[in-house]
């Protein structure tokens, strides 16, 4: 099944090549999570500190279900002293 | 004087709910900004010019060559002068009605309780995690409103958190990145500022509906602005208790 997926802050770094800011379409197996929407796209779990689904707070375990957005954060970024 | 005063703030006494009373409000708050930088330095110059009574600026840190794109209450000829002090001249010449306090050090867990005692509202300007979260127990312990902002390139994030109702930073991220040096472009924590400061002047005033529990996220190159939905964890280390005490 395919889900859409937002990648925040650094964790851009690991869009497929040519894509631009939309969100990336993903193949994940049926009653899938977002750890295999990391697994597919080759990101550490060390780099996501929040997962949210559908615009809701979630885990890496969350079950997902056709055509959910799935947003990958990595941990809690600057504020802007030096 | 006391005329003068009001003129100042005409133009926001105009809005409904806020009057004479709300700008009285201002007057008697006391409002910390913890850092000094991107976030800090926009954040307090608007609640300096908003009319907040006091506000405690705490940094460590001196001015530098690389803050200059994004940290605006400083100029070229503050390089090396102490980032508390150069904001605090400039702001008292914005505002002379209100009194800053320039605070020159790094909040600990030993000082946070004596920095941050005699404030109502906490605003987190910081840029690194381990002190993010010092402030962030002090203010779940103390129950005064936090306001968060995060800032990252293109990318920028904000909360409220308000103990014991709202989830806390530990609700959200349990770990933070290794301290360096991140890419930003000014614009991104000017706008984030922009957000806390507002929701400061909302908690101060009593009006509208803070970011509790909702977490602003902000991305400059797809000019995407929406609210995620976050809920207190009930594992948290730092707020499950006080939710148990309830």
């Amino acid at each position: 099944m395919q889900v859409t997926v937002k990648l925040h802050a650094i964790l851009r770094r690991y869009r497929p090549a040519g894509i631009r800011d939309e969100g990336l379409p993903v193949e994940v197996p049926e009653n899938g999570t977002p750890r295999d929407v990391a697994a597919a796209l080759g990101i550490p779990l060390e780099l996501i500190h929040a997962v949210f689904v559908n615009e809701t707070q979630a885990t890496l375990d969350t079950p997902l279900r056709p055509g959910d957005l799935v947003r990958l954060f990595p941990p809690v970024v600057g504020g802007g002293e030096s | 004087m006391e005329e003068e005063r009001w003129l100042r703030y005409d133009r926001q006494m105009r809005l409904d709910g806020w009057g004479m009373a709300g700008q009285e409000r201002l007057a008697q708050a006391r409002v910390a900004i913890v850092g000094a930088g991107g976030l800090g330095c926009p954040a307090a110059l608007y609640l300096a010019a908003a009319g907040v009574g006091t506000l405690k600026l705490i940094d460590s840190e001196t001015v530098e060559l690389t803050n200059l794109n994004r940290q605006i209450l400083y100029w070229s000829e503050d390089i090396g002068r102490p980032k508390v002090c150069s904001a605090a001249e400039k702001l008292q010449r914005l505002n002379p009605l209100i009194r800053i306090e320039p605070i020159e050090a790094r909040l600990t867990s030993e000082n946070v309780e004596a920095l941050l005692g005699d404030v109502e509202i906490i605003v987190d300007a910081l840029d690194n995690f381990e002190t993010r979260l010092i402030l962030n127990d002090y203010a779940v312990r103390s129950r005064k409103p936090l306001v968060h902002g995060a800032i990252w390139g293109w990318e920028g994030r904000a909360m409220t958190v308000l103990a014991p109702q709202t989830a806390c930073l530990r609700c959200l991220f349990e770990a933070g990145p290794p301290p360096g040096v991140f890419p930003v472009v000014g614009t991104t924590p000017g706008l984030i500022a922009m957000i806390q400061t507002t929701e400061v002047l909302k908690l101060l005033l009593g009006l509208g509906e803070p970011l509790f529990n909702r977490y602003l996220i902000y991305d400059g190159l797809t000019m995407e602005m929406r609210v995620l939905h976050v809920r207190p964890r009930s594992d948290c280390p730092t707020c499950r208790i006080l939710r148990t005490e309830e």
